[in-house]
Parts: C-alpha cells; sequence; structure tokens
C-alpha cells in the first residue's frame, strides 16, 4: 500500500515529533511511507497513493494554514486521514470557523457516531491543540471531548479529522484508517 | 532560533540536545535542582555535575532550586525559563522527553504561556533505538541511578555499552521496565557526547545499595581536554 505522510512543521526539528511517530506506527506495520511537506503537495501526489495522513505541528506553529492554497484536498477522492493541527486544516478547508479553545493534555472523548477509526464508545487521548472548530457543511462529527468536536467525517468522502494525536495514545486509529478505509 | 535546553545531565537530555543542535542554536541549559536533600540525594543523586556538563558543551546554565510541590514546581520552571529568555534571548525550548503525557502536556502549557516553542525530538521514539543511537553516536553514558528489580549494584557506574543494553533488554522482556528509564527505573550521568568540547573523569564515586534501589554518586571529577 502507498501511503503519503504530509508534514506542517514549519520546523525541521518538530517532525522528528510530529511526522516521525506517525511514520514509526506504518513502519511496524509493513507499510513505508513516502514523506513530503505540505508546501510541496500537489493533486497529483494525493491522487498517486493509496491513502494520505496529514500530521499535527506544533502549538505555536500555524503557518501552513495562511501559506497557500489546499484546494487539492477538496478535491482528491483518496482517503485522507488529518491530525493534530491537520484537523484545523481540514475544517478550514470544509468551511468550519476555528475557534480559539486550547486543550493541552489526556481528555476523555466519547464517540457519538459509529465509525471505523475507532469502535470504542469512550476512550482517552492525548491533546495538544489552541484551536477547535464549529463543524458545519459536508463535514460531520464522529467524537467529541465534553462539547469540543474531536473526529469529523467527510459525509460523502473518506476524509477524517482528528482533533488530537492518536500516534500519541491510540495507534489503532492510524491502523483502523490505513486497513479499513 | 535561539533555544534553551532542558536538562537533568542524562542520556535523554543530551540526545535531544545533539539533535536541536543541527536545527538550532542551543543558546542555554535549564537545570532545575530539587530543594528536598531527599530528592537529590536519592533521585538526582548528581545533579551538581549539570554544570561541568555545561562547561564541557562551552554552555552557559540557569540553575534554580525547585519544591517538590506539582505546583510550585511549574511556578519554579516558569521563573527559569524567564530568566532564560530575558538573559540569552531563548524563543523555544528543547527536552528529551520520550513518552510521558503528564510532563510533556505540563511543560508544554508552561511554554504557551511564555509563548515560547517546545521541541520534543525523542517524543515516542523506540527505547531500544535510543540506546542504539546512544551507541552509534558514542556517547559516554554511565548508570548514576536503578530504582527497580531486577536492575542491581552490578549495573551502578557502568557504562552503557551493547552488552549492558541486552541485560536491559531483558530485564524488559522479563519485567517489562522501561529500558530507556523514563518511568523512573534507571538514571544516567553523561560523560561524553559528539558536542562535548572537554569530557567528564570521574575521580571519586560512592555506590549506595539498599531494597532494589541504589545510586552511583559521584564525589569528585575532571574535565579532560579531547
Amino acid at each position: 500500500m502507498r501511503v503519503l505522510l504530509i508534514s506542517l512543521c514549519s520546523d525541521p526539528l518538530s517532525e522528528l515529533e510530529f511526522v516521525k511517530p506517525v511514520e514509526d506506527i506504518l513502519r511496524k506495520s509493513g507499510v513505508k511511507p513516502l514523506i513530503k511537506h505540505c508546501s510541496k503537495i500537489s493533486l497529483k501526489d494525493l491522487n498517486s497513493v493509496d491513502k494520505s495522513i496529514i500530521c499535527g505541528s506544533a502549538l505555536r506553529d500555524n503557518a501552513f494554514l495562511e501559506s497557500r492554497s489546499f484546494k487539492m484536498l477538496e478535491e482528491s477522492d483518496k482517503p485522507i486521514l488529518s491530525i493534530g493541527s491537520g484537523f484545523h486544516l481540514i475544517a478550514k478547508i470544509f468551511g468550519c470557523d476555528l475557534l480559539n479553545k486550547t486543550r493541552i493534555g489526556v481528555f476523555r472523548v466519547r464517540s457519538i457516531n459509529k465509525n471505523v477509526l475507532s469502535e470504542r464508545k469512550y476512550f482517552y487521548a492525548y491533546f495538544m491543540t489552541k484551536k477547535a472548530a464549529k463543524i458545519i457543511g459536508p463535514l460531520k462529527t464522529l467524537a467529541k471531548a465534553g462539547e469540543l468536536e474531536c473526529i469529523v467525517k467527510h459525509e460523502h468522502k473518506d476524509i477524517y479529522g482528528c482533533l488530537f494525536h492518536p500516534e500519541v495514545m491510540n495507534p489503532e486509529i492510524i491502523l483502523n484508517f490505513i486497513l479499513k478505509t | 532560533m535561539k533555544i534553551g535546553a532542558l536538562f537533568s545531565g542524562g542520556k535523554d537530555s543530551c540526545l535531544a540536545i545533539y539533535r536541536a543542535q543541527k536545527f538550532h542554536e542551543v543558546a542555554c541549559l535549564i537545570s532545575l535542582i530539587p530543594e528536598s536533600e531527599e530528592s537529590q540525594v536519592f533521585h538526582f543523586p548528581n545533579i551538581w555535575v549539570t554544570k561541568f556538563q555545561a562547561e564541557c558543551m562551552g554552555l552557559p546554565i540557569v540553575q534554580m532550586k525547585t519544591s517538590d510541590d506539582e505546583k510550585k514546581a511549574l511556578n519554579d520552571l516558569s521563573r527559569a525559563l524567564k530568566l532564560a529568555i530575558e538573559i540569552f534571548g531563548i524563543e523555544g525550548i528543547v527536552t528529551g522527553i520520550i513518552k510521558s503525557t503528564y510532563q510533556a502536556s505540563r511543560i508544554q502549557k508552561v511554554c504557551d504561556k511564555l509563548n515560547l516553542w517546545c521541541f520534543n525530538p525523542l517524543w515516542l521514539k523506540d527505547q531500544k533505538e535510543l540506546l542504539s543511537e546512544i551507541l552509534e553516536r558514542n556517547f559516554k553514558v554511565i548508570i548514576s541511578g536503578v530504582f527497580a528489580y531486577p536492575l542491581n549494584e552490578n549495573f551502578l557506574g557502568k557504562t552503557i555499552d551493547a552488552d549492558i543494553v541486552k541485560n536491559l533488554l531483558d530485564a524488559h522482556e522479563k519485567y517489562g521496565i522501561n529500558i530507556a528509564g523514563e518511568g523512573g527505573e534507571i538514571e544516567t550521568t553523561v560523560l561524553d557526547a559528539p558536542m562535548f568540547k572537554k569530557r567528564l573523569d570521574v575521580t571519586d564515586y560512592e555506590v549506595q545499595y539498599k531494597n532494589n534501589s541504589g545510586i552511583f554518586k559521584i564525589k569528585n571529577l575532571r574535565l579532560i581536554d579531547k
């Protein structure tokens, strides 16, 4: 399977923290991902692989939100999982307003709609975010942490957003995305 | 970017500095020294060595006493970071945290309040890979504390080499101990590393061991040109 890992990090030192752990989970499951920085990806890149995962970035690193157009994510028909600050990107692309909400630490997540990423009704997850989103339009909420919408899915496509960092406490979410979408 | 390194003198903070220096200027080290004598003796037996490790790296060090109380300790960290911002103009910090969401989230919150970048280049790194990298990069690391069965006094003062790594891996497989030591099973002290301009030589020490816990207390050392 060909998987593209997309880095949103403006600082390469952060990639060891946000991209490498996801890469390690994939490698341990036998998948050798291709890694590219978000400034260099095109629709062709997305369409040339089976799935893509957009990794998170440091709390202070939101440069990618204004850096370029990510319309290709909307145009692609391939499955995409967007993690941490990648959630902000997906939410913004599909018309949601971003809200200033800081959540740092371990919080309980409650699934509110059945989904392939996690079969559990309740679980704990590691959050590190300064933004959340008011989910509207084609994105539908699958799970919440308190009132925070933290797993979303496009209603017609296999495009997922995960506000917490599944690579820390919930690697099965990444593996389920790879195996079940 | 100028960054400060949270520094305990052990292998993880040293490896984090080594990685960070490839991308940024590490302008200073920041060490918190436990106020309680008991903590210092039993869990940070060689915290005083950080000053000499800093000298080996040619870096200034901000040292600050810290309370055992969690809330006060975070305030102490915040004060130390403010000092590093003021004196050295740091815009971020680097830590050697590997897996502890407890530590990571607390430090992230402090950095967030101070508008500092927070880098954790060892985050979620495989324990075995971490020890292999220490060996490959020629870090000289000794075990300065053991705090879990089956680690005993025979480990104390030993340099981490391929044989010690194998023993630690065996202990991990049989007893589930964290071989990187982040769970507090082992403490380490770095005597030499690629970014050290001088190395440390221990000239006097004392071993204390009782009930599956022990320390290798460095009592004296010297700096040697490389």
